[in-house]
């Protein structure tokens, strides 16, 4: 898995980022760790065991990827292709997401809470047993997704479409939710309310 | 220290593996079964399994243990005392352990009631069925899950916000999220059962 030490800049509760013993805001050439991270990733479609919290990435490609066993909590992602990426057991709490594009992708037992999302698309995706509590999305788009016990407990989701999705056991408990259409899906299935 | 994780197809679950930098002896967390993928892990790391903790006596979590005890000359650490007929050293919250290098602190709801434990390794915290991402454990008593949320009002929510928790089914999270999130936490905030009625 990704490594449990402590960034040692005094007071910083985040953790390291992989290879050095401080995590990306308090390292000094942040830019330059960085862009070598991306070079290591280009080619390599396995991004496997990184610690790389508070990264910020603007207009990547990060399209077919395996990601697995990662921490990418308190992060930035502007304009970032996920698309046909695969996702495991990995940490995106936190994080920012704006204009990125999730589709085809297959996320399992990922948490993305507190996260943000505006205008992300995460079409024909399997979205399975991933974490998404608390988390804001506007303009976001999961049609044609299988969402199967997919937790949106305590999120706010403002003009997000679940159109023809498979929404068995998702958990929408305590959610806001405003224009958000479930046409063609099955959320007597989901889970509204708790007993 | 390295972290490993594996999945388990046997009730949806999670393993995971606890080693030194270089190879040398492991702890093994909730072996659901001794899968190939987990076998060669734990080889291909040069680890020897020394030490096998169990959260709680579910099958997801112990089919691995006759397989791994056929392997490895190792320990089993459980709540019951007694987990397939293996007898394993009994323990209990409150305990400390040091294993394998590794100081491991027991916890859990001292009562039969939940029958689960939890353990820490530094700011890693396996919760088993306990706490999972969002969520407690759905299957406990309403009883049980009071005593719950009520030690963890008094212990766990106290512990860094950076603590990782790595629970026995479905994702990773972390404390500061499930605290700010987890529904059946923040009613804590919310909901004092009565203390002298839950002892």
């Amino acid at each position: 898995m990704f490594n449990f030490d402590i960034c040692k800049h005094d007071g910083c509760e985040s953790y390291s980022a992989t290879g050095y013993d401080y995590c990306l805001l308090h390292i000094k050439d942040r830019s330059d760790v960085i862009e070598n991270y991306l070079e290591t990733i280009k080619d390599d479609n396995l991004i496997r065991n990184y610690n790389m919290e508070h990264l910020s990435l603007a207009y990547a490609e990060l399209r077919n990827k395996y990601v697995i066993v990662s921490n990418f909590s308190n992060s930035s992602f502007t304009n970032v292709n996920f698309s046909e990426s695969k996702v495991l057991f990995s940490l995106f709490q936190f994080s920012s997401f704006k204009n990125c594009k999730f589709n085809h992708t297959i996320i399992k037992y990922t948490n993305f809470a507190g996260s943000s999302f505006e205008n992300c698309d995460f079409s024909g995706s399997d979205i399975v047993n991933s974490n998404f509590i608390g988390v804001q999305a506007s303009d976001c788009n999961f049609n044609d997704s299988n969402l199967y016990y997919t937790n949106f407990t305590n999120a706010c989701l403002d003009n997000v479409t679940f159109i023809d999705c498979n929404l068995k056991k998702t958990d929408f408990y305590r959610s806001k939710r405003n224009v958000v259409n479930f046409k063609y899906s099955n959320y007597e299935e989901a889970e509204f309310e708790r007993f | 220290m390295r972290c490993f994780y594996n999945f388990i197809l046997n009730g949806f679950s999670n393993t995971y593996i606890i080693g030194p930098d270089g190879e040398g002896d492991a702890i093994i967390i909730d072996p659901g079964e001794l899968n190939i993928k987990l076998f060669k892990l734990i080889e291909e790391n040069n680890l020897y399994i020394k030490h096998i903790l169990i959260t709680h006596d579910d099958s997801p979590h112990t089919e691995g243990i006759r397989s791994l005890l056929k392997i490895y000359d190792a320990k089993v650490y459980s709540k019951s005392g007694e987990i397939h007929d293996i007898e394993t050293v009994r323990v209990d919250p409150g305990m400390e352990l040091h294993l394998s290098g590794f100081k491991v602190n027991v916890l859990g709801v001292p009562e039969p009631l939940t029958n689960s434990i939890l353990f820490k390794i530094q700011n890693i915290l396996f919760t088993g069925d306990s706490i999972g991402a969002g969520r407690l454990n759905k299957e406990l008593t309403s009883l049980g899950r009071d005593k719950l949320k009520l030690y963890l009002e008094k212990h766990l929510l106290y512990m860094d916000n950076n603590t990782i928790i790595l629970p026995g089914h479905g994702p990773p999270s972390t404390l500061k999220a499930e605290r700010m999130f987890n529904p059946d936490i923040t009613d804590i905030l919310e909901y004092h059962p009565d203390e002298d009625q839950m002892n």
